[in-house]
C-alpha cells in the first residue's frame, strides 16, 4: 500500500518538476527573442517549415471540416427552417473553434514532432553539447526560433483554415442542399464579427506558443539513443494535442 | 591551468567520480586512461562546465567554474575546443558550415575571411575539397578531422579530446595521432585526451592519469607510468582480464 502511494507521489512530483522545467524553457526562450545575435535566418527557416509546408494539409483538412460542418448543421437547422443560417454557423464555429484547434493539431502532428525528433537527435548525438562547448546557448539557437516561428505561423494557418473551411461549407450548402448563395454569404456578413475571427487568431497564437515549447522541451529531455528519440517524439505529439484541447476549454471560458 | 579538487559526481544511485583530484598543466598533453564506461567522458565534460558536479572545485586559470551560470561559463568555454567521440558534427550542415560555425557565432569576420580561414584550417588537418560534403558522406576518420578543424578554428588555449582514435583502423588512428601531435607542436596548446589506447598515450602524452573507481589512481609521465607498480595500472597496461580490476 505504501509503495502504491509512493508511486503516485513520485509521479505527481515528476509532473510538477517537468511542468516547472517546461515553463522555465518557455521564459528563457522568450527572454532570448531580442538578445543578440538575432536568429532571423533560423526563424525564417522555421516559419517556412511550420507554416508554408503545412498549407496543403491544413487547407485539405479544413476544407473537409467545413464540408462536414455544413452537412451536420443542415440536418439540425432543416428541422426549424433555419437553413439560411448555415453559412454564419459554419463561419463562426470555424473562426472561434474548429480552425484554431485543427490548425494547431496539424502543427503538432507535423512540426512539433519534428522539433522533438530534431532536437532529441542532436541531444543523443552530443550535438547539443557541441553547441554548448562552442559557447552557444542551445535554447537561444534551437528553441527560440522554433517557438517564435510557430507562434507567428499558427494564426496564419488559422486564417487559411478559415478560408478553406468556409469554401467547403459554401459548396456543400449551395450545391448539395441548394441553399441560396446570396443568403448564405449575406448572413455571414451580418452576423460574423471581427471579434469572432481575432478570437480564433489569439487561440492559434497561444496554441503555437505552447506546443512548440513542448516540442523543444521533449527534445531537450531526450535520453537513450534512437529509442529515446522515438519516445520523445510520440510524447511531444500526445502532450501537445492534450494541451491544445485543455487550453482551448480554458481560453473559451476566459474569452 | 586546470585544477580539479575533490570532484564528486553521481547519476541517480551510481557514483561515477568520487573525490577526484587532478592538475592539467599549461602547454602539456595530458592523457587520461581508464576502462570503458568508467567516467572518462564525464570527467572531460566537467572541465568545460558541460556537467555540474555534486561536489568539488574545477579551477580554470584560477577561476572556480562550478558556481558560474551559463553566461559566465560561456566566457570560460571560449578558451576551449573539444573533439567529441563521434565528432558531434551538426548533421544538417555541410563541412564548411560546421567548421565556420564558431567564427560566425563569435567573430565579426567577413564571409571572405571566414572562407579563407576554414580552407586553411581544413588544409591543416589534411582535408581538401570536402567543404560541400554532408557529415553522413564522410568516413569516421574524416569526421574526426572535421571535428578537430572545428575545435581548433577559433584558436583555443585548451583542447579536449574524447576518444579521438576509438573506432578507427590502425592506419587512420596513427594519422589522427600524428595530427594531434603536429597541432600541439605548432601551437603549444594544452591538450587533455581521454582514451583507453596505450599506444596513443605512449606516443603523445607528457603526463598520464589513470581513472579507476571514480579517482585518479596514478598520475605521472608515460615512462614512469609504464613501469608503475600499481596493480590496477599493471593489469590495464598488460590488458589482462585477471587481476584487481573485475570485469
Amino acid at each position: 500500500m505504501i509503495t502504491f502511494f509512493c508511486a503516485i507521489g513520485h509521479e505527481i512530483l515528476y509532473f510538477i518538476q517537468q511542468t516547472g522545467k517546461l515553463f522555465i524553457l518557455l521564459l528563457r526562450s522568450l527572454s532570448n527573442v531580442i538578445k543578440p545575435p538575432l536568429r532571423i535566418k533560423q526563424t525564417v527557416e522555421q516559419m517556412h517549415s511550420v507554416g508554408v509546408n503545412a498549407t496543403f494539409v491544413v487547407a485539405l483538412t479544413s476544407l473537409f471540416a467545413g464540408m462536414v460542418e455544413a452537412l451536420e448543421i443542415y440536418y439540425g437547422f432543416h428541422k426549424f427552417g433555419a437553413e439560411n443560417m448555415i453559412g454564419y454557423t459554419v463561419a463562426v464555429t470555424l473562426g472561434r473553434e474548429v480552425s484554431p484547434v485543427l490548425a494547431a493539431l496539424m502543427v503538432a502532428a507535423r512540426s512539433v514532432s519534428a522539433m522533438a525528433a530534431e532536437i532529441g537527435t542532436m541531444k543523443v548525438t552530443e550535438q547539443i553539447d557541441a553547441l554548448r562547448s562552442m559557447a552557444v546557448d542551445p535554447i537561444h539557437y534551437l528553441a527560440t526560433p522554433r517557438i517564435v516561428a510557430t507562434t507567428i505561423m499558427t494564426p496564419v494557418l488559422v486564417i487559411l483554415s478559415n478560408i478553406a473551411g468556409n469554401i467547403g461549407g459554401y459548396f456543400v450548402s449551395t450545391d448539395v442542399f441548394g441553399i441560396n448563395s446570396v443568403a448564405y454569404i449575406k448572413n455571414i456578413q451580418i452576423y460574423l464579427t471581427m471579434h469572432d475571427l481575432t478570437y480564433g487568431l489569439i487561440k492559434g497564437a497561444v496554441f503555437g506558443l505552447l506546443i512548440s515549447t513542448i516540442g523543444c522541451f521533449m527534445g531537450f529531455e531526450t535520453t537513450g539513443g534512437a529509442k529515446g528519440v522515438g519516445k520523445s517524439t510520440t510524447k511531444a505529439v500526445v502532450v501537445a494535442c492534450v494541451v491544445i484541447l485543455i487550453t482551448d476549454y480554458f481560453l473559451t471560458a476566459i474569452m | 591551468m586546470i585544477r580539479i579538487e575533490n570532484l564528486c559526481k553521481s547519476f541517480k544511485q551510481q557514483k561515477v567520480l568520487e573525490n577526484l583530484n587532478i592538475s592539467i598543466y599549461k602547454g602539456k598533453v595530458t592523457v587520461i586512461l581508464g576502462m570503458s564506461g568508467i567516467g572518462k567522458s564525464v570527467l572531460l565534460k566537467h572541465m568545460m562546465g558541460l556537467l555540474k558536479p555534486d561536489k568539488g572545485k574545477i579551477m580554470v586559470d584560477g577561476v572556480d567554474i562550478v558556481p558560474l551560470n551559463e553566461k559566465k561559463l560561456n566566457k570560460i568555454r571560449m578558451k576551449f575546443g573539444m573533439l567529441f567521440q563521434d565528432a558531434a558534427l551538426f548533421d544538417y550542415m555541410n563541412v564548411f558550415d560546421n567548421v565556420a560555425f564558431p567564427l560566425r557565432e563569435h567573430t565579426k569576420m567577413t564571409q571572405k575571411q571566414i572562407t579563407e580561414k576554414v580552407k586553411e584550417t581544413l588544409h591543416s588537418v589534411g582535408l581538401r575539397g570536402v567543404e560541400e560534403k554532408m557529415p553522413d558522406e564522410l568516413s569516421g576518420g574524416m569526421r574526426k578531422r572535421v571535428g578537430l578543424a572545428r575545435a581548433i578554428i577559433s584558436d583555443p588555449e585548451i583542447i579536449l579530446f574524447d576518444e579521438p582514435t576509438t573506432g578507427l583502423d590502425p592506419i587512420i588512428s596513427a594519422s589522427i595521432e600524428q595530427l594531434i601531435k603536429k597541432i600541439h607542436d605548432e601551437r603549444k596548446i594544452t591538450m587533455v585526451i581521454i582514451t583507453h589506447e596505450i599506444k596513443l598515450m605512449k606516443n603523445i602524452a607528457d603526463y598520464v592519469g589513470m581513472l579507476h573507481n571514480g579517482r585518479i589512481i596514478e598520475f605521472c609521465p608515460p615512462d614512469v607510468f609504464m613501469k608503475s607498480k600499481n596493480l590496477y595500472v599493471k593489469q590495464f597496461i598488460e590488458g589482462n582480464f585477471k587481476g584487481p580490476i573485475m570485469v
